[in-house]
């Protein structure tokens, strides 16, 4: 059954600053769609705020899945329902091994009577790290608990896999990944399309579209989508950076907040032994 | 599987107000390389005396079954013993623990306790590290869900040269409990080359808990290297979110941030029905 994940002149602060300045965007399952974009753009605010992070504040707008308000969800209620943040920078806990807490997350959308079985679960985790090319002991590892930066990444990708959500929201996954693990993960990814399955792709770079086969590009800037299309435009981007597409939209960039330099204060002196010197 | 069922095993020492029922192993006089089970009920105030003979290497195994008195506990470890304890401490009513520990030289004392009890608990102990190259390493958890208050002061006298000590505990507080949790240092004056390293995590799962936690060396030696800290807070946030993120619900990410801290010690529990149940005693106190 077709999902619809729909955004709808999103508007969020993060600590008083507007940061998403009215965001549309409408995901099917089905379908793949790449946010693009400069630096500080709102890009990883949308993939936060989709999921719920106590930090970002909605101040207008709405996010609805299959019809339903999401902003009233909590965040495990949004991944419940079938949503799935892949973190740029994912939290180290320590004490939790990978694979507990990937069977306690899948256990937590069942019925409380029900459970997974153990054989039928460490069998497709097996699968999934072969699949991903990760170290056999990662899964009996404490949650990402001096993992490097790439194993982090396949971790994520690991967790998907095995949670199986509608909508996968995918943020700088690329980002500490080498050629190999990039060309692996973007695989997995690739392999996970279908009818029940959407995903998000926000990156800086084209080089993980290499192999993530995308149906639409989005550009962000300043706050909003202000560009969409077709895989052309990566490469266009990846060609001439994005100035060209301030000057076809007349986008001018956000002024930089401006800073001056204050003297907070000197140290005391102890005059009376500089005066015995 | 009960706890008490394994009274009947003959693998396990079972005392009552510190006398022996049953079990196959004649006294506390532990000596050899083995492992003992002991259990104990605890009616009427008891002192319990545990001695590792020397050269000894023994893996101890305490649990308090039904307690519902004061207990006296002395554990004296002799020269080049080492001791590999791990206590589950748990009591019905309101307790005193007193525990004295003492090394001779060279002595290894490798120390794992999870403390649960019903009610208000006073724990004092002592560290008498009196040997030269001894050692210890010490690890609790305090689990506080009862309303009541608890308190927990734990002192290492080092007066041997060349010893060291290491010493952590988590604490654990929920439903308006009270933990307070001092954990003391004492270096003696010629006591040369003692290293202390002495720290305090306190976790608060509700607004109505509080913890305490007061770190106090007194050193009358430069030649140590010592450390003491002490942090207390709510669980972090982000840990939370990161796991709720995954579909747990926000008391199932706190139970699973929680046993991250205490798995560890279950590990550390060689018998696995002991651990199932330590497990589930654990979740449901959470």
């Amino acid at each position: 059954m077709k999902r619809t994940l729909e955004i709808k002149d999103l508007h969020v602060n993060v600590e008083g600053k507007e940061i998403l300045k009215g965001v549309n965007l409408t995901v099917n399952t089905g379908e793949v769609h790449a946010i693009m974009g400069p630096n500080g753009t709102g890009k990883s605010t949308l993939a936060s705020t989709i999921m719920g992070h106590y930090k970002y504040e909605v101040t207008s707008g709405e996010i609805k899945l299959d019809g339903a308000n999401l902003l009233d969800m909590k965040v495990d209620e949004r991944a419940r329902a079938g949503l799935f943040l892949a973190m740029q920078y994912p939290n180290e806990i320590s004490g939790i091994t990978n694979s507990d807490f990937i069977k306690t997350a899948m256990e937590a959308r069942l019925d409380s009577e029900n459970h997974i079985s153990l054989f039928k679960f460490i069998k497709e985790l097996d699968k999934a790290v072969s699949d991903l090319k990760m170290n056999s002991d990662l899964p009996h590892r404490y949650l990402n608990e001096g993992f490097s930066g790439g194993e982090k990444k396949r971790n994520e990708i690991l967790q998907m896999k095995m949670l199986k959500p509608n909508f996968a929201i995918l943020d700088e996954i690329d980002s500490g990944l080498d050629v190999d693990a990039l060309r692996i993960v973007g695989e997995n990814v690739n392999n996970m399309r279908g009818e029940n399955f959407g995903a998000i792709v926000i990156t800086h770079y084209e080089r993980l579209l290499d192999y993530i086969d995308v149906d639409y590009v989005h550009i962000m800037m300043n706050g909003r989508i202000v560009k969409t299309g077709g895989k052309e435009l990566i490469k266009k981007i990846d060609l001439e950076g994005y100035d060209w597409i301030k000057e076809e939209l007349g986008i001018e960039d956000v002024e930089v907040e401006k800073r001056q330099h204050v003297v907070l204060g000197s140290c005391a002196i102890n005059k009376k032994n500089e005066a015995k010197k | 599987m009960m706890l008490v069922d394994l009274v009947k095993d003959t693998n396990y020492i079972y005392l009552v107000d510190g006398v022996k029922s049953s079990g196959n192993v004649s006294s506390l006089d532990l000596q050899g390389d083995k492992q003992i089970n002991v259990i104990y009920d605890v009616f009427n105030k008891t002192k319990i005396v545990i001695n590792v003979k020397k050269g000894s290497n023994i893996k101890l195994l305490e649990i308090f079954n039904n307690v519902n008195n004061d207990i006296d506990l002395d554990i004296n470890v002799e020269e080049d013993a080492t001791l590999d304890y791990v206590s589950l401490r748990k009591a019905n009513e309101k307790i005193n623990i007193n525990v004295n520990v003492n090394l001779l030289d060279n002595a290894k004392f490798y120390e794992k306790n999870i403390n649960s009890f019903s009610g208000e608990a006073s724990i004092k102990q002592i560290n008498n590290i009196n040997g030269k190259g001894s050692s210890m390493e010490s690890f609790g958890v305090i689990l506080n869900v009862t309303s009541n208050t608890q308190r927990f002061d734990y002192t290492t006298i080092h007066l041997g040269d060349a010893s060291l000590s290491k010493m952590r505990n988590f604490v654990i507080n929920k439903n308006a409990s009270i933990t307070h949790m001092d954990t003391n240092g004492v270096i003696k004056k010629g006591i040369k080359g003692v290293v202390i390293s002495q720290k305090t995590k306190g976790i608060l799962l509700d607004y109505d808990s509080e913890i305490s936690a007061n770190p106090l060396l007194t050193i009358d030696e430069f030649d140590c290297n010592a450390s003491h800290g002490a942090s207390i807070g709510a669980i972090d946030e982000e840990e939370l979110y990161y796991l709720m993120s995954r579909g747990l619900s926000r008391n199932d990410a706190e139970k699973l941030i929680v046993n991250g801290f205490v798995d560890p010690f279950i590990k550390a529990i060689e018998d696995e029905k002991i651990q199932e149940e330590v497990k589930e005693n654990i979740s449901k106190l959470l």
